[in-house]
């Protein structure tokens, strides 16, 4: 009876010894558990945001009281690093889709406009405008040379500006496709 | 700038900093107000960041003489603050009650 008191305070003691000694080793370790987790969620971030992150989380982590939460919170910052990482590239890839189709839309419509404004072009290079002006106004339908005049004007507009007004187009077709899909 | 997405950490943080309109509340400050974990704080902050609700700046203090890193400090816009007290009362039906679905 009296044996099994005395191992029973010799284990509560050791017991007790071996907890302090593990709290204290686990109070040593945070700050340097605490930072790992931080450089690791830091690594999944976009390159742009990185630095900002870093000390925006490394005093976010210091105010923290308790040493567990610290853990906890860091922890949870790698979920932040994965949402924050997934948002940007979305954000990206949009953009990336946007910049492709405009592309696509400009190139397209300029190239089938562009034999007509090889052949006007030639028009113009042979009479000159003022020439091809008065060539619409001796017809006798008014506003049938009105129309040919305003046709010509539109066909006679830039590559830059054919491929300018496809790429808003093709702006207004990517946003009514995504007004559509929400 | 597209209008943030609204879920309900969103609206708390909405309301801490709104509550708080004249002071700066750092990161800890919005998690420890708010019991919000810092995996939905730190895009929920940046997504409001970027739609031009809130702005931040860093703490004035050298890291160095005080001893700790800088702070990063957030506060509400008047554009943040005029759409999160409308974002309240789509939400909040006239009875008070909050209308989710």
């Amino acid at each position: 009876m009296m044996l099994t008191a005395i191992g029973t305070f010799l284990v509560m003691l050791l017991v007790g010894a071996t907890a302090n000694q593990a709290a204290q080793e686990f109070r040593g370790w945070t700050p340097w558990i605490t930072k790992k987790l931080i450089e690791r969620a830091v690594a999944r971030l976009p390159e742009n945001m990185k630095e900002r992150l870093r000390e925006e989380w490394t005093s976010f982590i210091d105010d923290t009281p308790g040493q567990i939460v610290q853990i906890v919170r860091a922890v949870g910052l790698s979920r932040a690093a994965a949402t924050i990482t997934t948002e940007c590239t979305s954000a990206h890839s949009a953009s990336r889709l946007q910049r492709l189709v405009s592309l696509l839309f400009g190139w397209v419509g300029g190239l089938t406009l562009l034999p007509l404004l090889l052949i006007q072009r030639s028009r113009l290079l042979r009479w000159g405008p003022w020439q091809w002006c008065r060539v619409m106004e001796t017809q006798n339908d008014a506003v049938e040379a009105l129309l040919k005049n305003l046709i010509s004007g539109a066909v006679v507009l830039s590559w830059a500006q054919w491929q300018a007004t496809f790429k808003v187009a093709s702006v207004l077709v990517i946003q009514l496709f995504r007004q559509r899909r929400r | 700038m597209s209008k943030p997405r609204m879920t309900a950490p969103t609206l708390r943080v909405l309301n801490i900093l709104l509550a708080e309109r004249r002071e700066e509340l750092s990161g800890a400050d919005i998690a420890r107000r708010g019991y919000i974990a810092s995996g939905t704080l730190y895009p929920i902050l940046l997504r409001l960041e970027e739609a031009g609700w809130l702005v931040s700046r860093w703490e004035a203090i050298d890291p160095k003489e005080a001893g700790r890193p800088r702070r990063r400090l957030y506060r509400i816009t008047g554009v943040g603050a005029a759409n999160a007290a409308s974002v309240t009362n789509e939400i909040v039906a006239p009875s008070g009650a909050t209308v989710w679905a």
